[in-house]
């Protein structure tokens, strides 16, 4: 399409005029939006532009918790705009094949569990420099949490909450039962001894998936390690934890219940015991209110006390055009004043050091006090779910009796060798 | 008459040629647009990365053919490539037949057959996803199936998609039920295609219905029957969504399937490269089949 001359000179004149005028408005707006800070956070400077965050929508209770605190960021800063952007399904895939195109949110959820697949890419901010800025210390939090998020010396993400492995109990079904309610101190042979009795009817004691985010505590329990998965203390883990069903009958995989978890079997009262997170007894608050519940710390095992903690974290993008601002909104959502709104809503808990003495629901303490003694839930770095799928075959196998505990264990410590040793 | 004739095959310009030529991909640009970009290029992509080891974050690494080593060597795709073959010898004979069967039945003058037409093709109208999650209930230790199964006295508590035993025949149940009436409607086409005066001179021959359906019918269907083989095969090596939805694979990988794994290497673990060429096999193996298929089904019709 060739154009004349005179027209395209015609079209240049109305051109400029346009643009003039969009000049104009953008240095309005502009103007409006920077220049002059809202409140200044520390020394980080003045803060302004649009901010996109991202994360997976749990409930909508707690989403609407969160954006109530972002509303509560935005007035206290009315120069950053932030939107909530949360992803329905497939949050890793989608966060992963957003960040390949480029297309990330300024500041989104990370969990421990793949993290380190994604810090090694160079795609998340170090906040060291922001933290420095604003006085924010290493200290503050509780040091797994936030070492989980760190990689070469660098941090990239702060811990916005987190949750251990409790032991979540059916009231009504020990009553009924006359078993006496669990407590801190159990121990292994306590709860093969309560599972029998609780078992009955169309009610299993006990139910344990086969996976590894249930099974390896129990591994930790036991003095085992993944390294050496098929010694001794691996198989007794191993035997003990299968064994509720393959050989007790006092457990049943929740896909065997026709139910989709363990927590569900739990809600529906098809199991009196699961191991679980504060996951559910918030979705029991909101979803299940006839069923009489309590949580305690998971049983000692013949080794030690242990527990595996799960935790997110707000990481910031690399690419992120206004860092301060989307820095800004992560350590306010992490910061002490909305960590204890968080924990007042009894979602998870909260992982600045300082706010622990606020846990007083017994039920938040148990699963607060599995912290000391757990393990972050990235055993494997940045392998951890290939490590998680291994493991699972193999529980399956010993649950369904395909394989006898140490043949699953001698295939298992080949296959995972590989993994574990980047 | 000779003058019209000549017009008739005279041929068109080089202009007028230019012009369709022109015509016809102006209109046909904005598929090939999107044939090219998201088909093409696709599949060139795919086979590319198979070569490589990739995650999305990082760029591709070529590693030659690590990834059809590795495939050959990994338990899981083998045990799918057994769950698959499986599948597909019970499947595509039992769904060919059993269309076969329902198409016959609805040819006929049959009161209701209207009906039945209707009832019989709604599983297709279903999505899978909905079809799916309704027989994950019937299927359920406490559900439908099982209480029918008891309300007839045998007293049974099987958890079909929660045991080993049960679980991929029971996707193949809900599979057939949900295409064998796609299925149908290709038989039934086709048998009314099959001209009337041949089963006339079976009829003064002295053959009756079921010797028509066997030796009239049946060898005429023969390209239908090669379609809807060729179809079934297919469908039954992509076999995913009812997998994804009701089992995830499970238990201890009884249904799980190479689109299934394709999708956890790909999708959940990332592993781009291995999920490519886990594809391009996948992609060879239905290329074969079919080429095979070809070869004993003729597909000529014999009239």
């Amino acid at each position: 399409m060739a154009l004349s001359d005179s027209t395209l000179g015609g079209m240049s004149l109305r051109i400029r005029k346009a643009s003039f005028v969009v000049v104009a408005l953008l240095a309005l707006v502009i103007s409006a939006c920077g220049g002059t800070a809202g409140t200044p956070a520390g020394t980080l400077g003045p803060i302004s532009g649009d901010i996109r965050i991202s994360g997976w929508s749990s409930s909508p209770t707690e989403d609407a918790l969160l954006q109530e605190s972002i509303n509560a960021f935005m007035a206290a800063n009315p120069t950053v705009k932030v939107k909530w952007e949360p992803i329905a399904q497939d949050y890793e895939t989608v966060l992963k094949t957003n960040l390949a195109a480029g297309t990330e949110a300024d500041v989104f959820y990370a969990d421990i569990f793949w993290i380190d697949s994604v810090m090694k890419t160079g795609k998340l901010l170090a906040l060291d420099d922001l933290m420095a800025k604003s006085g924010v210390k290493k200290d503050d939090f509780v040091p797994t949490l936030i070492n989980a998020f760190a990689y070469q010396g660098k941090q990239y993400g702060i811990p916005k909450d987190f949750n251990t492995l409790g032991l979540v109990y059916n009231k009504d079904l020990f009553k009924a039962a006359g078993v006496a309610e669990p407590t801190n101190n159990w121990t292994w042979t306590d709860l093969q001894a309560a599972a029998k009795k609780l078992t009955t009817g169309g009610v299993v004691g006990l139910s344990l998936p086969a996976d590894a985010a249930r099974f390896v505590p129990f591994l930790w329990q036991a003095g085992g390690d993944l390294a050496n998965i098929n010694n001794a203390a691996g198989q007794a883990a191993v035997d003990f934890y299968t064994g509720f069903e393959a050989k007790d009958g006092t457990s049943k995989l929740p896909s065997e219940l026709g139910m989709g978890w363990a927590g569900e079997a739990f809600e529906k009262g098809k199991a009196a015991m699961v191991f679980e997170g504060g996951w559910l007894p918030a979705d029991l608050n909101n979803n299940f209110k006839n069923v009489n519940y309590g949580v305690v710390q998971m049983p000692k095992g013949t080794s030690a006390k242990s527990n595996l903690i799960f935790t997110v974290s707000y990481s910031i993008s690399a690419k992120t055009k206004n860092p301060n601002a989307a820095w800004a909104l992560t350590n306010y959502l992490t910061g002490s004043d909305n960590q204890a709104k968080v924990l007042k809503a009894g979602f998870a808990l909260p992982t600045r050091q300082a706010l622990s003495a606020q846990i007083t629901n017994p039920n938040s303490k148990a699963i607060f006090d599995g912290a000391p003694y757990g393990k972050p839930f990235n055993y494997a770095s940045a392998n951890t779910g290939k490590v998680n799928d291994e493991i699972n075959k193999a529980l399956e196998s010993v649950i369904l009796k395909k394989s006898s505990v140490k043949d699953a264990l001698d295939k298992l410590a080949t296959t995972i060798k590989p993994l574990l040793t980047p | 008459m000779a003058v019209v004739a000549r017009g008739a095959v005279r041929r068109p310009s080089r202009f007028r040629y230019w012009r369709e030529w022109l015509t016809a991909y102006t209109f046909l640009a904005p598929f090939l647009f999107f044939l090219v970009v998201f088909v093409g290029a696709a599949i060139v992509l795919a086979v590319y990365f198979s070569f490589t080891d990739y995650d999305l974050l990082s760029d591709p690494v070529f590693v030659g053919l690590k990834n059809y080593q590795a495939a050959f060597q990994d338990e899981s795709f083998l045990h799918a490539v057994r769950n698959v073959a499986t599948y597909t010898a019970v499947v595509v004979p039992v769904q060919t037949f059993v269309a076969l069967v329902m198409a016959a039945v609805l040819d006929q003058k049959l009161p209701f057959r209207r009906f039945f037409r209707i009832a019989w093709y709604l599983p297709c109208v279903a999505s899978s996803v909905v079809t799916t999650l309704i027989f994950m209930w019937l299927f359920l230790p406490d559900g439908f199936i099982n209480a029918a199964l008891n309300f007839i006295g045998l007293n049974v508590r099987i958890n079909w998609l929660g045991d080993e035993a049960t679980a991929l025949p029971s996707i193949m149940f809900m599979n057939i039920w949900a295409t064998a009436a796609t299925m149908m409607l290709i038989f039934l086409a086709a048998i009314q295609d099959i001209p009337g005066p041949i089963y006339e001179a079976a009829h003064l021959d002295g053959a009756g219905p079921v010797r028509q359906f066997f030796q009239i019918t049946i060898p005429l269907l023969r390209p239908a029957i090669f379609l809807v083989v060729l179809l079934g095969t297919i469908g039954c090596f992509q076999l995913y969504d009812q997998v994804k939805i009701a089992t995830n694979g499970g238990p201890n990988e009884a249904t799980l399937t190479v689109t299934y794994l394709l999708w956890k290497e790909g999708f959940r673990d990332l592993n781009m490269g291995y999920a490519s060429a886990l594809g391009v096999i996948l992609f060879a193996g239905i290329f074969a089949i079919s080429l095979v298929q070809r070869r004993f089904l003729d597909v000529r019709p014999d009239y």
